[in-house]
């Protein structure tokens, strides 16, 4: 398989959701599973294993960082993630990347949906 | 509870991971649990067991994804190659979870069924007792084949014999069981008592977990009085304290003193001849000198040891050698003999037969879930010859594609195994806490690890051999044509007449357990339709059992009792009472002999000796057919009387009324007058007694013990507080015991059939869905492979109903040649279910023809979707995928 870096991004479309959802501020777990699922309109709806699974390894990675959880919270078995800075630009590469695909899936009429 | 078994399954993820993460995920789980609460209960269950598959195969995934990245060579390409596989496996079973469904259920029940009975089985019947050596230990019984006794305890005359004239027993142990009472600890207490020689422990090779055995000389006359204690009456008489040694307590009325107790691992249980084994609760040196006892009554348990290397059926032959030559000299050759047994035989000798029919039940239900869980590896294995056949093709080894396919198998029988064992565990345990009455050796019956291993081993040999059959056609001629687009499966014909010899199988396995099931209800249904004799709504019983040192030979014993009938009489709601020391059900009659005073010739007869009180029959139920109830005139000067039962009546005077006339019994000088008739009532089985039967009046046969038996108008269990406030009232030292009602009673004698029933027509019941599973999978198969034949006939004009009919006839035929299998097969199996049946024979043919038809419907049933799918098939669209 010739995975590239520069060409495809080292997470899969779950991390990317959760990128994205830490992206608009720091959650626990299961604050990043309803967020996936009502800005997915409950199309995607992620099991707890899937879940942290994929957190395990955003971790491992660097992508995302562990974050003292806000004392308002109260839960002190949440942990609270932050989106890092490594995570913010490989998600902001891997939207360039779909964007350009989106782009040319629209000229090539793939969807026909309306203009944006 | 849910949070526990969560966390448990999260087992299945690393250490690391599950360290890191465990408490958010129970958080997040128990978040969602609540809100799919909220919803409804059909929410729950499926959020449930889908966030409970999600920790297990999440947690595997994780667990085999941390593996390195494979490298190329040796050992670790083996290991990253399973990983591969698992990982494989696992999406698989993600991605068809019908079939994973279908496949881990069927195991987990085929499995756990037969993990749960084989442990029974090995717990109950094969593991040997926690004894040194016990294969040398054996019981000794008496038998009297002229009376139709085949296990009369024995003698001390004749143990005395035995003793001079036996070369290869070491040692003989006596015992005699009963009830005592134990006073000065708190509340009486009736507790079971052995009266033992004091080589018991010793014989059998266990010393007390605190103080002493027996010394020897401790059971002669004259010697101090001590008791060893059980571990169970130790801990809930006295607390556990270890300061019980050296202390007196009164047993019977009479000061012993303690001087051991027993470990909690022991278990000891004293044969009886008739009922259930007894465990004794304390332990008292007898003070038998067998050289000066008679040679009757037959009245002590004996345990021999076996001296080092003889077997049980050395030692049989030489007692046979002296039994025989003793019924030449002393018995008229009538059939005098011993009887020696191994322990384990003896004490479950009972519950065997009934165990052996579950084990038979349970391992047909496992070839059952065997031959389905293979079919459908089978169909799994045909729909994958061209995926196999591409990846040989590009370059994998045949090794390869075996070796995935076997993790495959293996991952499927390891869920099912571990989901069987959750099963086995919670069904023995189940088992043991629901018995109401002591079965022999229940309680050391746990799931076994060897059981359950051997079972999942022959399932996996089956599943391996099943999911490897995919892989014989890929010989290379076979390769292209598999490969070959449109092209027929190679296996495909041979995998479905396979199928059809499994369901052939399945349903002759289903009858065979069905039938036997049905034989079973109906013979419980004949057992509790059958007359007792006795009527036992309403009716309270409660044991008193007096102590020997305050009424010496039972003096006094009768007046007392009376005492507590006549106070029980007069409480409100009480309509009648009485006592007897043998009441329906309990037992606890002895057996004498008695011998019809005329004709001159008349028989000798071994009858169940009953001693009541005026107004037991009345109280118990019992039917007076002629003659009277016993009054008080019946006093013991008085006249001498009996009332006897009519089986007494018509073996003795079978042309004559039985009213008036005389008979003599053991131990009774003078003439006893029969004064009445009674239909008889059962003290041994629900449905049957084995002996006629003798009442007599409780003044004039004097025994210790008695059960109060009360019939009330009301409730019967609210009279227990009164009775037990009345006996303390007249004696505060005696202890009153088993309270029960006489309906618990019955419901008691009956649970072992109740259980053995109940499970063997739900292994009835599983056959059956499986096998209704395995025929609809496999015609629904039929009906997917044949759709381009069934498109052509339809096109060509075929009827919907012809085409229906073309699909239902092969599942009739099938199921018709299963059931002629069935039927040799439940037939050759008769003899093995006779003794267990009553009112029924075991080829009774209106239950065998209710069972085949049954069958037959549920066939049919269970091929109708596929049958209509059949005749619903589109032509054009059939003939055009072709």
């Amino acid at each position: 398989m010739n995975r590239s870096a520069d060409v495809l991004p080292p997470f899969t479309a779950v991390e990317f959701e959760i990128l994205l959802s830490l992206a608009a501020g720091d959650l626990h777990g299961y604050g990043i599973l309803q967020d996936v699922e009502t800005r997915t309109a409950g199309r995607l709806s992620l099991r707890p294993g899937t879940l942290y699974r994929a957190i395990n390894r955003l971790l491992a990675h660097g992508l995302i960082a562990e974050v003292a959880p806000a004392r308002a919270s109260g839960d002190a078995r949440r942990r609270v993630y932050h989106l890092a800075a490594e995570g913010r630009r490989l998600a902001a590469q891997e939207a360039e990347r779909l964007d350009g695909q989106v782009a040319t899936a629209r000229a090539r009429r793939v969807f026909k949906r309306r203009e944006a | 509870m849910l949070a526990r078994l969560y966390r448990l399954l999260l087992h299945a993820y690393p250490r690391g991971f599950r360290a890191r993460f465990g408490d958010e995920l129970t958080a997040a789980f128990l978040e969602g649990l609540g809100r799919a609460r909220a919803i409804g209960p059909w929410r729950a269950s499926t959020f449930l067991s889908t966030r409970l598959a999600d920790a297990v195969l999440s947690g595997l995934a994780e667990r085999w994804s941390q593996r390195p990245f494979p490298s190329t060579k040796g050992r670790h390409m083996m290991l990253s190659h399973l990983a591969v596989d698992l990982r494989a496996a696992l999406r698989l079973m993600r991605r068809q979870p019908g079939f994973t469904l279908v496949v881990v259920l069927t195991l987990a029940i085929g499995i756990g069924a037969n993990t749960a009975v084989f442990s029974l089985i090995d717990g109950m019947l094969l593991r040997p007792l926690p004894y040194r050596d016990p294969g040398q230990l054996g019981f000794l019984w008496t038998k009297l084949e002229w009376i139709g006794v085949p296990r009369a305890w024995m003698s001390g005359g004749h143990v005395f014999i035995l003793q001079n004239q036996t070369t290869l027993v070491e040692d003989f142990v006596a015992l005699q069981v009963g009830e005592t009472q134990l006073t000065g600890t708190g509340q009486p207490e009736q507790v079971r008592r052995a009266f033992t020689t004091a080589n018991v422990f010793e014989v059998l090779g266990v010393s007390p977990q605190i103080g002493r055995s027996f010394q020897a000389g401790e059971d002669r006359a004259g010697a101090a009085n001590v008791v060893v204690l059980s571990h169970a009456l130790w801990q809930q008489a006295f607390g556990a304290d270890a300061g019980v040694l050296g202390r007196r307590v009164m047993l019977g009325g009479v000061s012993h003193e303690v001087v051991g107790v027993m470990p909690a691992a022991f278990r000891f249980m004293s044969p009886s001849s008739l009922g259930m084994p007894v465990t004794p609760d304390v332990w008292i040196p007898g003070t038998w000198d067998f050289a000066s006892l008679p040679t009757s009554p037959f009245n002590l348990a004996v345990m021999v040891r076996l001296k080092p290397g003889v077997t049980l059926a050395q030692a049989r032959a030489e007692l046979d050698t002296i039994g025989s030559r003793l019924d030449r000299e002393q018995y008229g050759s009538r059939g005098f003999g011993w009887h020696l047994a191994g322990v384990v035989d003896d004490l479950t000798a009972q519950v065997r037969p009934a165990l052996w029919v579950l084990a038979g039940a349970a391992a047909l239900v496992l070839l059952i879930a065997c031959a389905n869980v293979a079919s459908l590896f089978l169909v799994r294995g045909v729909g994958r010859e061209r995926e196999l056949a591409l990846r040989a093709a590009i370059g994998a080894s045949r090794g390869r594609l075996a070796a995935q396919l076997l993790v495959e198998a293996l991952t499927l029988t390891g869920i099912g195994a571990a989901i069987a064992l959750v099963f086995a565990v919670v069904a023995v345990n189940a088992l043991k806490v629901s018995v109401p009455a002591p079965i022999p050796r229940l309680d050391q019956v746990a799931v076994d690890w060897r059981v359950l291993a051997g079972t999942i081993g022959v399932t996996v040999a089956i599943a391996v051999v099943f999911a490897l059959l995919p892989m014989v056609p890929l010989g290379r001629p076979a390769l292209a044509g598999a490969l070959k687009e449109g092209g027929r499966s190679v296996g495909a014909a041979r995998t479905q007449r396979l199928r059809s010899a499994f369901v052939v199988g399945e349903v002759a396995m289903a009858l065979m357990l069905v039938f036997g099931a049905v034989l079973l209800i109906r013979t419980f249904a004949a057992i509790r339709g059958a007359d007792p004799g006795f009527q036992a709504d309403g009716v309270l019983t409660a044991r008193v059992s007096l102590p020997p040192a305050k009424y010496p030979q039972a003096q006094g014993a009768p007046e007392f009792i009376a005492r507590i009938v006549d106070r029980v009489s007069v409480l409100p709601d009480v309509v009648a009472s009485g006592a007897a020391n043998a009441p329906p059900l309990s037992q606890r009659a002895s057996q004498i002999n008695a011998r019809p005073t005329s004709p001159a010739d008349a028989p000798r007869l071994l009858v169940d000796l009953v001693a009541a009180t005026p107004g037991y029959l009345r109280a118990a139920g019992l039917t007076l057919i002629r003659g009277r109830d016993f009054d008080l005139s019946d006093r013991p000067g008085g006249p001498q009387v009996c009332i006897v039962d009519q089986e007494f009546a018509r073996t003795a005077w079978p042309n004559d009324d039985a009213l008036g006339k005389t008979l003599r019994v053991e131990f009774v000088e003078t003439d006893v007058t029969v004064v009445g008739l009674v239909r008889q009532a059962h003290l041994y089985h629900v449905h049957r007694d084995d002996r006629a039967q003798i009442y007599r009046p409780h003044l004039q046969s004097p025994t210790l013990g008695a059960t109060i038996v009360a019939r009330a108008n009301g409730d019967p269990a609210a009279l227990g507080p009164a009775i037990r406030r009345i006996v303390a009232e007249l004696d505060p030292a005696q202890p009153v015991a088993e309270i029960r009602t006489l309906g618990r009673v019955v419901e008691d004698r009956l649970f072992e059939r109740r259980l053995s029933t109940n499970l063997l027509a739900m292994f009835a019941g599983v056959a059956v869905l499986l096998a209704a599973v395995g025929l609809n999978g496999l015609m629904a198969y039929a009906v997917s492979q044949r759709t381009a034949e069934i498109g052509v006939r339809i096109a060509l004009g075929a009827e919907l109903g012809h085409i229906e009919r073309l699909v239902l006839g092969r599942a009739v035929w099938l199921t018709a040649t299963g059931l002629a299998i069935g039927a040799v097969g439940a037939y050759a199996a008769s003899g093995w279910l006779r003794a267990q049946l009553y009112g029924v024979s075991p080829t009774d043919a209106v239950t065998f023809a209710a069972v085949a038809i049954g069958l037959l419907v549920v066939a049919l049933a269970s091929s109708a979707v596929p049958a209509r799918r059949a005749a619903r098939v589109d032509p054009v669209r059939a003939l055009r995928s072709e």
